[in-house]
């Protein structure tokens, strides 16, 4: 590709060598007389002028030379492919999917809606016949689109979008998409400030000289406060353990305490519920509040809910999914929902306590909300969902490909190097005896810990959201086979008691602030100055070769047109 | 003779062509000749011979002088008629109003009233052919053809081709020279000095076409010499066409000078013209037709 002032590229350079074609135009001219000749009688007397008086040789050419110069040169410039060096046309817009998107804000808008929304405006104010890329960032940064897509199938596609669970890796790999495409401009609509020094965009884009995308910055952090339940746990009473008490921890996240109404359910086996308790309770940021009511003895499984709604209307909860908790007490059998491909129930039937229903991927789909809540919990062999069910789940082998969860690696002949010793999943278990031949390694969301590591990453991670308890593992721990595999045999019980038993809820992380000693950092975001832009240069390719070809068509017709007029001034 | 009308035929019947001088003929006819014949312009006195015609002894002389002298008279004899036509390229121009086309009936009247007259005429296509002598118009009508299908050609000498023309030529007599004269001045001054040394009475007719006398009449300015294929693109504009008005002036002077000092009619024909009232007109008015 031949390049010319950086404007014009032209794609095949060789056909300029046609240039040499108008040096024949040229010459062609230099030998063609003017006018018609004129065939005298003789030209004995008029030679006898003096030099001056006639004419010197002299190239005057008449117009339709310069019109089939021009429209010939246009015809060589169209042949070589010209392409225009404009601003690219391709677009990408990203969007932050992780947990914290949504959060609401004082509007009852979520982030991601105030994002999609933001977004949306931008597309109809910038679309200038750009072409768009939609892609979203947890748990890993996937393309929405096929193919870049028009503004309006855009917008379209932004409708669909949902925020997730899940962690992203955004900075990295919108840098990577960056230096792999050639977008003109990039939307990042976050509640995180990516354009900013330091970042990791930054660093990796300024390093590289012949990649540049104007960099437009969405933010959508602003101010919140959220409440959410910690613990849900039933305890026996300090001064007569044979009453027991259903117990509530709930956290708050904002600058000054609150008042919220705590409401506590037992839910019967038709998933009816009913109110066994109320209370009423003042919250203090960064302090376990509690609340607590008395129960009533109850035989075999019961499951109880609690749910904490603000009393307060100046307080505005950023988060409603954290709001609700639900504890089930042991009972006498566990009802598991395998989802699996394989034909067997992978030896599952044998683990007492638990009654496995297997079902194909295809019949979970269609299950409805009620039917999945007729289980205890829900195992995913190697296949998981677009989005967590709403009940607590173990995934094991999830697809690479996954939407759950950010698969980093696929390692082989697997070194168990650290382990949380305190978590239930490892309890009795010697993990290093654990020699998987090879493994996934996960990347680790915020509100999950990692549980078993490898040398190269986390292969075994455990966490809870909304009440529910999910855990993924990376390396195969199916057919159960009891006492011949027994490490993995422990390790399949602990973690089908720990995701059945919400009894022992750990001390969840903090869903939405990464470190609790921050909050007061919060800070309002005007709407007005939701846009960030990082002006850098960017190039790419607009074809105007049809502007050539049209040229020196309309160059011929001109001329044709003039050859009629003389031609008729002839007659 | 279709290029004639019977209107014009008539009219050149009654036109003879004009002689400053006398020449020998070769049968008795309308014109003065040199020798003593039986015409009726005397010429001059003879002593009476014994079988002299009585009826010319000039009694009036006798009784001056008591001396017997007869009158002798002037013969009356046919006038050698030579045209000569010129067919070089130069004189194929223009398409309208053609030289080669005009000269042709220049020359074919010319023929036509020597005829009418008892002249014997011959025509010389210059370069090309010379007819025989033609004496009657019966005969004359083929060469008509052949002349009028004639066409020019291309280089020739010009004064070989003289010399070819009166080759033939016993008895000089009156001649025509057909041409434009667009060529160099010597080689004219040479061609009309074979004719006269010949004894020839020459008259010149220069035949011209507008578009030579003034290049404003031109429509194109790349010209090609039908002689010899030069070329030349001039830009027409009032300084060309004074300064070539001039050269063209000068050229034609120098050829009429010639003339008048040879003694040699000259006269100027443009072919734009009606050749029929030229030969009616122009040709009596200049003294080559009576």
């Amino acid at each position: 590709m031949l390049s010319i002032f950086g404007i014009f590229n032209f794609l095949n350079p060789l056909y300029l060598l046609g240039g040499l074609f108008s040096a024949i135009l040229i010459l062609a001219y230099l030998r063609k007389k003017p006018q018609r000749k004129l065939v005298y009688s003789s030209l004995y007397l008029l030679k006898k002028l003096p030099k001056q008086i006639l004419p010197r040789k002299k190239f005057s050419p008449p117009l339709r030379f310069f019109l089939e110069l021009l429209a010939l040169i246009s015809l060589i410039i169209a042949l070589a492919s010209p392409v225009l060096n404009l601003p690219s046309r391709k677009t990408a817009i990203v969007i932050d999917t992780t947990l914290s998107m949504q959060a609401k804000n004082s509007n009852f808008e979520t982030r991601i809606d105030l994002a999609k929304k933001e977004i949306k405006k931008w597309i109809e104010q910038n679309a200038n016949n750009d072409l768009f890329s939609i892609y979203t960032t947890a748990p890993n940064l996937t393309a929405l689109t096929k193919n870049e897509v028009s503004a309006s199938e855009a917008i379209r596609f932004i409708n669909q979008v949902e925020a997730s669970f899940s962690d992203d890796k955004a900075e990295s790999e919108i840098a990577e998409l960056i230096k792999k495409n050639d977008f003109g401009k990039l939307l990042f609509a976050s509640d995180r400030q990516i354009i900013k020094a330091d970042t990791t965009i930054d660093r990796i884009l300024d390093s590289e000289n012949n990649i540049n995308t104007k960099i437009v910055g969405l933010y959508v952090g602003q101010d919140l406060g959220n409440f959410y339940v910690q613990h849900l746990d039933v305890k026996k009473t300090t001064i007569d353990k044979n009453e027991e008490i259903l117990e509530a921890s709930i956290g708050l996240a904002a600058k000054k305490a609150t008042s919220v109404e705590i409401i506590f359910f037992q839910i019967a086996d038709d998933n009816k519920k009913e109110v066994i308790g109320k209370n009423s309770l003042i919250i203090y940021p960064n302090k376990i509040n509690q609340s607590f009511i008395a129960l009533e003895p109850q035989e075999g499984s019961v499951r109880y809910q609690v749910l904490v709604k603000a009393n307060s209307a100046d307080f505005i909860d950023s988060i409603d999914a954290d709001n609700i908790a639900i504890l089930n007490t042991k009972g006498s059998s566990n009802d598991v929902l395998l989802v699996s491909d394989e034909d067997t129930n992978l030896g599952l039937d044998q683990i007492k306590y638990f009654s496995i229903n297997k079902i194909s991927p295809e019949k979970f789909n269609q299950l409805t909300e009620e039917q999945i809540d007729k289980s205890s919990l829900i195992i995913f062999h190697k296949l998981a969902p677009n989005k967590f069910p709403k009940k607590s789940s173990l995934f094991i082998l999830p697809p690479g490909d996954n939407k759950l969860f950010s698969v980093i690696d696929r390692i082989e002949n697997v070194k168990i190097s650290s382990w949380s010793s305190e978590h239930s999943i490892t309890s009795y278990l010697k993990v290093p005896l654990i020699k998987p031949t090879q493994a996934y390694i996960f990347s680790v969301p915020s509100w999950m810990k990692s549980i078993v590591n490898a040398e190269e990453g986390s292969v075994l991670i455990a966490g809870e959201s909304r009440g529910y308890r999910f855990a993924a593992l990376g390396f195969e721990i199916l057919p159960f086979e009891g006492a011949k595999t027994l490490g993995l045999s422990v390790l399949n019980l602990n973690l089908l008691n720990w995701l059945a038993n919400t009894k022992e809820l750990s001390q969840s992380s903090n869903l939405y602030y990464p470190d609790e000693s921050k909050t007061d950092e919060i800070k309002t975001i005007s709407f007005n100055n939701l846009f960030q832009e990082k002006n850098i240069q960017q190039k790419s390719n607009q074809s105007i070769t049809n502007w050539f070809i049209y040229l020196a068509l309309t160059l011929l017709f001109i001329e044709l047109l003039l050859v009629l007029l003389e031609k008729r001034s002839y007659v | 003779m279709e290029v004639f009308s019977q209107s014009f035929l008539h009219k050149l019947q009654r036109l003879k062509i004009a002689t400053k001088r006398s020449f020998l003929g070769n049968r008795q006819g309308a014109h003065l000749s040199k020798r003593r014949g039986q015409g009726l312009e005397f010429a001059d006195y003879r002593p009476y011979t014994a079988g002299d015609d009585f009826r010319h002894i000039d009694w009036s002389v006798f009784g001056r002088t008591d001396r017997v002298y007869i009158r002798q008279f002037r013969a009356e004899e046919d006038l050698n008629v030579l045209v000569l036509l010129d067919t070089s390229n130069s004189m194929n121009f223009p398409e309208k109003g053609n030289k080669f086309e005009f000269a042709k009936r220049i020359a074919l009247s010319l023929g036509f009233i020597a005829i009418a007259n008892g002249d014997p005429v011959t025509f010389s296509l210059l370069g090309q052919k010379n007819t025989p002598k033609f004496q009657t118009l019966g005969i004359l009508s083929q060469a008509i053809k052949q002349i009028l299908k004639s066409k020019t050609i291309k280089n020739y000498n010009y004064i070989p081709a003289i010399f070819a023309a009166i080759a033939g030529q016993k008895i000089p007599g009156r001649c025509f020279l057909i041409s434009d004269f667009m060529y160099d001045l010597d080689i004219q001054f040479k061609m009309l000095d074979v004719l006269r040394a010949k004894n020839y009475e020459i008259t010149v007719i220069q035949v011209i076409s507008e578009e030579e006398k003034n290049l404003a009449n031109l429509e194109e300015s790349y010209l090609v010499d039908s002689e010899n294929e030069d070329t030349l693109e001039i830009e027409l504009n009032n300084n060309l066409n004074a300064q070539y008005e001039k050269i063209f002036k000068q050229h034609n002077e120098a050829l009429a000078d010639y003339c008048k000092e040879a003694r040699i009619s000259y006269l100027q024909l443009n072919s734009a013209e009606d050749f029929s009232e030229v030969v009616l007109r122009d040709f009596v008015k200049y003294g080559i037709l009576t």
